[in-house]
């Protein structure tokens, strides 16, 4: 719940973010998201991962039908990919690697804060 | 353990991101590239909306600028002084063709290093160098000097400047055309200097017709009366655009005819192996165009024709749009980059216009006085010369730097060019390197309402010289060979001359010695790049010129009565191919059919019916191309490289040589001229022709088997190609045409915009299409939209109504520039 939850938020605010700052500004809020929401790794994983598989393929894919897949595919013909699906699964998968990772760091981050005091309460 | 963990995945993700936004070895940032939000999704047009809002608040404007876009994005552009017109031309352009009106003029200034660094072999910096040792920015300089020295055309030119810049500065980052982010730049403000250097790349591609060096290093080679009878450019049978007047031509002028060849006679090297000469203007590109009066038409008024036949590109080299202000109403073709209509129409005329290719260019030897290059020789003395000093900057390298040696002619091009006889030096004189105002034609010719203000607008246009076709709702027609000519001994141009021994040109043929036809008996006029004309015209002329083209127009404009414009977009469309009609029965004689094995007769038969016409399906056009090259590389295998076959570029000539043209070839043929060529190199037997031409076509026969399609649309396989030869933004076609055929689409090169006017009832309504589309972006479907009715000979509509309410309504989208 709190996975869905998480990437939910994820979502919500790196749409928002994206619109005005910096394309890898979307690590920042899977950063910051994963650091305050979740505690484990497998969790922050998923929840970076495919908040922004999800959010770049729809975006890529939405942008892509608006414009009749044109540009889709002569950048598909260019990179070279050679397949319009591809290539937004592509894009996809790289915002999902980006996520993951930013989210990982945040929860990694968490942990570390943590760490120290559990030691203590441990001892 | 859990601080490493951390440490590593924050690294890890750092690193990702940096790599993302570094361009490493050339290739885009991929992160900035592929991210939906600003890399090149964003760029995908939304097919639905225009690509610009509909209301945009304008500091800069004195009124409020109405542009109506129709279906093909057409702007109409509806000021209420110039002033706002052009600034919204500038903007309108800018908004659709940003990155080609840049790339072209940083390629023109020789700054294409800086953008995409050295290149394979450094092909960029030396692609640089080429441009600024020829000149062109020296060019640019000399015309903005005129620009900014007159009130008028400097606030002209400044109001089309300010409008570039305007849409410039509006642009985000991303939003930027997708060849930015690709090559990764961004765009510099524009300038009248770069509307300059614009129209100097346009001067470089089009009187680049001069072989002064390879002539003369042939005549140096074989002497001079070879050279005269196998590169003879006369014949009876040449139609000139300007027929002797019965007069003849009056000459007033007394000539200088002492030139001395002095290549023949002095220091010309034996130069087997000069370095590499720069390009010329590609043969492939010409154009045609005609008139006639209404005494030839079914209506009664005149029609008028115009297709210049350029290398096809993407983004197209045209962009259509109609302009309006009060007394202003026209509509055309303009070079984005430069203000008015090239080549169009208005409410009272129609012009067009074709390549004259007379050769203004001359080529001189400078001797320096030593290795400091300060003094070279000067008659018995020596003249000090200058030096510009160029450094350019190569992206992700250090500068390079060249100093060019400037002389009394112009600027030394070649230097240090390697001959058997030891280095030399050739200066260049160029017209293009000339002040002119050319945009002052365009400027009246766009206001022109009669054959006075036509002429009045003429008298401004000195470089690249045209032929300006001209009709009148009046009725009248007229054509003139209009540029600024120097007076040339014989044979200036032809060879290369002493530097020490010629003064720069000082006399140009006078105006009204320039040849030109004004409602001729015959009802017609036409030009297709051939001779202007015969050789009594009182003046030298020299240059590269079409000879087959122009033949089949005037065959068919001769007969025809009656005339609409469907006559004329049939005519456009022609594919008859008079270089077949001529050469192949000449070829076939040679072959004995009986000796021929059965698939020899099979295809000899075949082409001894062919109806010479070059059409998308056709065979026989294949067959004899290759027939054509095959004999012709054989035949001048001492001077074309042979690596270089495939049929689309006989004219691949080893540096330093040029072996006659086609026409000249087979000319020399069908009189059975002897001449020590014919034999072929390295082989220990003597050849004749009909050793060549069987082997020739033995060859094709042995070819057929490993082409993919003897069509010769597919055989041909025109190339639309992207400017920054970007494979994924070109494309290719299978179309009938040809050069040398009225319908010229090449290999490389055609028709780059078909223009049609009909002065019917005195009221001109315009028919064109160009294989492009209006918008440069590869992400728009305006980029190509019209390729496929180019391709077919399906023209459009050309609406330039007066009254704005036609353009109030559905099919149009409205951009309000308002001013603030």
């Amino acid at each position: 719940m709190k996975t869905i939850f998480a990437l939910i938020f994820m979502l919500i605010l790196g749409t928002t973010v994206s619109l005005f700052l910096p394309w890898w500004t979307i690590a920042v809020v899977c950063f910051i998201v994963a650091m305050f929401c979740l505690d484990n790794s497998r969790d922050a994983a998923i929840a970076g991962f495919f908040s922004v598989f999800i959010l770049w393929g729809l975006v890529a894919l939405f942008k892509s039908y608006q414009n009749d897949f044109i540009l889709l595919s002569r950048m598909a013909e260019l990179l070279p990919i050679h397949d319009e699906l591809s290539l937004i699964l592509s894009t996809a998968f790289l915002g999902g690697i980006i996520g993951m990772l930013g989210s990982l760091s945040g929860v990694f981050l968490r942990c570390l804060n943590k760490k120290p005091r559990k030691e203590k309460y441990h001892t | 353990m859990n601080k490493f963990r951390f440490i590593l995945t924050f690294l890890l993700t750092i690193c990702l991101i940096i790599t993302l936004n570094l361009r490493i070895d050339g290739k885009p940032a991929f992160g900035e590239l592929l991210n939906p939000f600003s890399g090149f999704y964003n760029l995908g047009e939304d097919n639905k909306d225009l690509h610009l809002p509909s209301q945009l608040l304008i500091e800069e404007l004195e009124g409020d600028v109405n542009i109506y876009f129709d279906e093909r994005r057409i702007p109409h552009i509806f000021a209420r002084n110039e002033q706002d017109l052009y600034f919204a031309q500038g903007y309108v352009v800018a908004s659709l063709r940003l990155w080609q009106m840049e790339f072209q003029v940083l390629a023109a200034e020789g700054r294409i290093a800086e953008l995409l660094g050295p290149g394979k072999d450094d092909k960029f910096v030396k692609f640089d160098k080429k441009q600024r040792r020829l000149g062109l920015k020296l060019g640019a300089q000399n015309k903005l000097l005129v620009i900014e020295a007159d009130p008028f055309s400097k606030n002209l030119m400044n109001q089309f400047t300010a409008g570039v810049n305007a849409y410039m500065n509006s642009v985000k980052k991303k939003d930027l055309p997708i060849e930015y982010q690709l090559m990764g730049y961004a765009p510099e403000p524009w300038s009248s200097y770069k509307t300059a250097l614009l129209l100097m790349n346009m001067s470089n591609v089009l009187t680049s017709t001069e072989y002064d060096i390879e002539n003369s290093n042939f005549a140096h080679k074989y002497g001079k009366s070879l050279f005269d009878s196998l590169f003879n450019d006369y014949s009876d049978q040449l139609e000139p655009i300007f027929p002797t007047p019965k007069k003849g031509w009056e000459a007033s002028f007394e000539k200088d005819t002492a030139l001395e060849i002095m290549n023949l006679q002095v220091n010309t090297a034996n130069v087997e192996d000069l370095g590499a000469l720069y390009e010329k203007s590609d043969v492939q590109i010409g154009s045609n165009n005609w008139a006639v009066s209404g005494a030839k038409t079914a209506s009664g008024y005149p029609l008028l024709a115009n297709d210049p036949h350029l290398k096809l590109s993407f983004p197209s080299v045209w962009l259509e749009m109609h302009l309006n202000a009060p007394n202003l109403n026209t509509y055309g073709v303009v070079f984005p980059g430069a203000p008015g209509i090239i080549i169009g129409f208005n409410d009272h005329i129609g012009w067009g216009v074709t390549n004259a290719g007379r050769d203004v260019k001359d080529w001189y030897s400078i001797e320096y006085k030593d290795a400091s290059k300060d003094f070279y020789k000067w008659q018995d003395t020596w003249r000090a010369t200058t030096k510009i000093y160029e450094e350019f900057a190569v992206k992700g390298g250090n500068p390079v730097y060249d100093t060019i040696i400037m002389t009394h002619l112009g600027p030394v091009v070649y230097e240090d060019f390697q001959t058997q006889d030891g280095p030399k030096n050739f200066a260049l004189q160029w017209m293009a390197h000339q002040d002119g105002q050319e945009y002052m034609t365009f400027y009246l010719l766009n206001r022109a309402k009669n054959f006075e203000d036509y002429l009045e607008a003429l008298q401004y246009y000195e470089c690249p010289a045209q032929n300006f076709v001209f009709a009148c709702v009046d009725g009248d027609i007229a054509l003139r060979q209009q540029g600024k000519f120097p007076i040339l001994d014989d044979n200036q141009g032809v060879f290369y001359m002493d530097g020490s021994k010629k003064e720069a040109w000082s006399d140009y043929i006078p105006q009204d010695k320039i040849p030109m036809m004004h409602n001729p008996d015959r009802e017609y006029v036409y030009s297709a790049n051939q001779h202007v004309a015969d050789s009594t015209y009182p003046f030298f002329t020299n240059g590269v010129f079409e000879y087959y083209r122009n033949r089949v127009i005037n065959k068919k404009l001769k007969a025809m009565h009656q005339v609409t414009k469907e006559d004329f977009k049939a005519l456009q469309f022609n594919e008859y191919n008079l270089m077949a009609e001529e050469a192949l029965p000449l070829l076939l004689s040679y072959l004995d059919r009986d000796s021929l094995d059965e698939k020899g007769q099979k295809i000899f038969d075949v082409l001894s019916k062919w109806d010479y016409i070059n059409d998308v399906d056709s065979k026989e056009a294949t067959y004899f191309q290759l027939f054509n090259d095959g004999y012709y590389t054989s035949l001048w295998d001492e001077f074309v490289e042979t690596e270089v076959l495939g049929g689309w570029d006989p004219y691949k000539w080893k540096d330093g040589w040029k072996a006659p043209n086609e026409y000249q070839t087979y000319r020399l043929l069908a009189d059975s001229v002897e001449h020590q060529f014919i034999d072929k190199e390295g082989t220990h037997v003597l050849e004749t022709s009909g050793e060549l031409i069987q082997g020739a076509f033995d060859d094709v026969v042995n070819q057929l088997d490993d082409l993919e399609s003897t069509d010769w649309g597919k055989y041909k396989n025109t190339l639309i190609e992207h400017l920054g030869m970007i494979p994924a933004f070109s494309a290719n076609l299978d179309i009938g045409g040809n050069y040398k055929i009225v319908n010229a689409s090449g290999k490389f090169h055609g028709p780059s915009w078909r223009m049609i006017l009909d002065f019917d009832g005195g009221k001109i309504k315009g028919y064109g299409v160009y294989p492009g589309g209006q918008s440069g972006n590869p992400g728009s479907k305006y980029y190509d939209n019209m390729v496929r009715e180019w391709a077919n000979g399906e023209y459009h509509e050309l609406i330039n109504s007066n009254d704005q309410s036609m353009y109030q309504h559905g099919n149009f989208k409205t951009v309000r520039l308002k001013k603030q």
